[in-house]
């Protein structure tokens, strides 16, 4: 079975993947177009399941395929036309669900959806939301540079945000997820349950991607760099960690 | 006697000319500073010049040190590599910016000021990069204060105002020594002392932009921490007029402080 799920920018479709992924017991499988440079939900989704089937692009005929004893869910990022799509999902017979609230005059996804399911409130929607996606490659940030940077860009520092998510690798080797929507403060900020990275700068995909209105991108870009620990301090860093670590007592779950 | 008691304003002219409006006010008859008269804010020369031409007794803060003797603080005084990058830029341009009669008066500020029972220090007696927080364990803070052989305490450098009260008690002082078995206990009482931290003029970490200092009562010794309103905004453009960086007018509309405080507050950077 094909899933494929609609919405506006935060309007809960990884969350609501995230719940369908953790009610059963068949095999998942996830695919979510051109978001191959950062995929920021596909990182996300893994951290959590490990076993899920991650689908890249390209790799489209195998949804077909494999389709009879998989459950798998194409998560189509707000900013890809729908109509654009379309020939893929036909052609997957792929059952559509659009996420969004209730209200909302969202005539084109309740349209395009055989299932519309209640998702968040997104606030101060405009037609010209800009998009600014950053890609990480290999740079290690520094925690609290980065916290400041985090509480700076949603309280407005660059503009105005409607959504805010990233993943980013830290120098103590771990990735963290930040997520962001102006109504939902109790949402994360935290490390992902994936392998600590300590030899040197990671070989893995990390970014951020931030919606919203008027966006200095320059200015971000300049933060975000000026964030990152520079390379002579990198392997000191992490063999601080490996000691750290290799004197930590080992704990077993009963 | 009425005494104001002011600190940290960073070159922020606006908001030091709000301040002794206030004072005035107040009636206050004595006017103290406690240093940072530069950094992070655009006029540098400005502040220092009004301070020197009112005759303000001036302790000399970390950023005035940093002005005459080039950054002494080691990494670990930023909490951050960005705050460390911006604090780098702060200084670069603030450096630039004093002119020679500036920098030879900053650099003619004691460290320390005394009158009577009263003792005005930017960070602590210890070193004017020390944050004497609000919850310092009472020990350290009871020995900040005994070592500078006052009653009250007046320092600044967190940008958070406090007052704190150490109550009269005794404290017993033990010395061990290798192959003695009985060691010698001494034992002392100490009166009541007092640390006031007065915030900071220019440049707020108390949520709001308003500036902070305090009034104090040397007679009745009542504290009033008074938080003054001003025209921040006007500082936020003369920020971006000078090419400093955004972000600073960003954190001072909300008080936010342009930097954060060390992650090891009582560190003192032995560099």
């Amino acid at each position: 079975m094909i899933i494929a799920v609609a919405s506006p920018p935060g309007a809960g479709k990884t969350e609501w993947i995230c719940q369908q992924i953790a009610q059963t017991n068949k095999p998942v499988g996830y695919f979510s177009p051109k978001t191959d440079s950062v995929p920021i939900d596909t990182i996300y989704l893994q951290s959590k399941y490990p076993q899920l089937k991650i689908y890249q692009t390209g790799e489209e005929a195998a949804l077909l395929t494999e389709s009879d004893q998989t459950i798998t869910y194409i998560e189509i990022p707000w900013y890809l036309d729908l109509s654009g799509i379309e020939p893929l999902l036909t052609r997957l017979n792929s059952h559509r669900v659009a996420i969004i609230f209730p209200d909302a005059n969202n005539t084109e996804f309740k349209t395009w959806a055989d299932e519309v399911v209640s998702g968040n409130q997104v606030t101060k929607l405009t037609t010209s939301l800009q998009i600014h996606r950053g890609v990480l490659t290999g740079e290690i940030l520094d925690f609290d540079s980065l916290a400041t940077f985090w509480l700076e860009m949603t309280q407005g520092a660059y503009g105005e945000v409607v959504r805010a998510k990233g993943i980013f690798d830290l120098e103590d080797g771990q990735i963290y997820y930040g997520d962001f929507m102006p109504n939902r403060p109790e949402l994360e900020f935290k490390p992902l349950n994936l392998p600590r990275w300590l030899d040197g700068r990671p070989v893995r995909k990390s970014g951020f991607e931030i919606v919203g209105n008027k966006l200095d991108q320059t200015e971000i870009a300049q933060t975000i760099k000026d964030c990152c620990v520079p390379e002579s301090a990198i392997s000191y860093y992490q063999q601080q960690v490996k000691e750290s670590l290799a004197t930590e007592p080992e704990v077993e779950l009963v | 006697m009425k005494i104001a008691v002011m600190s940290c304003i960073h070159g922020n002219y606006t908001a030091l000319e709000a301040v002794l409006l206030d004072i005035n006010q107040q009636k206050a008859e004595k006017i103290y500073c406690l240093g940072d008269l530069v950094g992070y804010g655009p006029y540098p020369n400005e502040v220092v010049e009004l301070i020197r031409s009112l005759d303000i007794p001036t302790a000399q803060g970390c950023w005035d040190e940093d002005i005459v003797e080039g950054l002494s603080a080691c990494d670990c005084s930023y909490p951050s590599l960005l705050a460390e990058k911006r604090g780098k830029t702060a200084h670069e341009w603030t450096n630039q910016e004093v002119n020679p009669e500036v920098r030879e008066y900053l650099a003619q500020l004691p460290h320390t000021y005394k009158e009577d029972n009263l003792c005005f220090v930017h960070g602590s007696p210890s070193s004017n990069h020390e944050y004497l927080l609000p919850e310092m364990d009472a020990f350290t803070a009871l020995e900040r204060v005994l070592s500078s052989d006052a009653d009250v305490l007046f320092c600044g450098h967190t940008h958070v105002p406090y007052v704190r009260t150490l109550d009269s008690g005794q404290l017993q002082v033990k010395v061990n020594q290798p192959n003695q078995d009985e060691q010698p206990a001494i034992s002392f009482n100490t009166p009541v002392k007092r640390i006031i931290n007065v915030g900071s003029v220019g440049e707020p970490r108390h949520g709001r932009p308003n500036a902070t200092y305090v009034v104090y009562d040397t007679e009745t010794e009542a504290v009033s921490l008074r938080e003054v309103e001003y025209d921040y905004q006007k500082t936020c453009a003369a920020i971006l007029d000078a090419g400093l960086p955004p972000i600073f007018a960003w954190r001072l509309a909300r008080g936010l402080e342009f930097a954060e405080k060390a992650d090891d507050p009582t560190h003192v950077c032995e560099r």
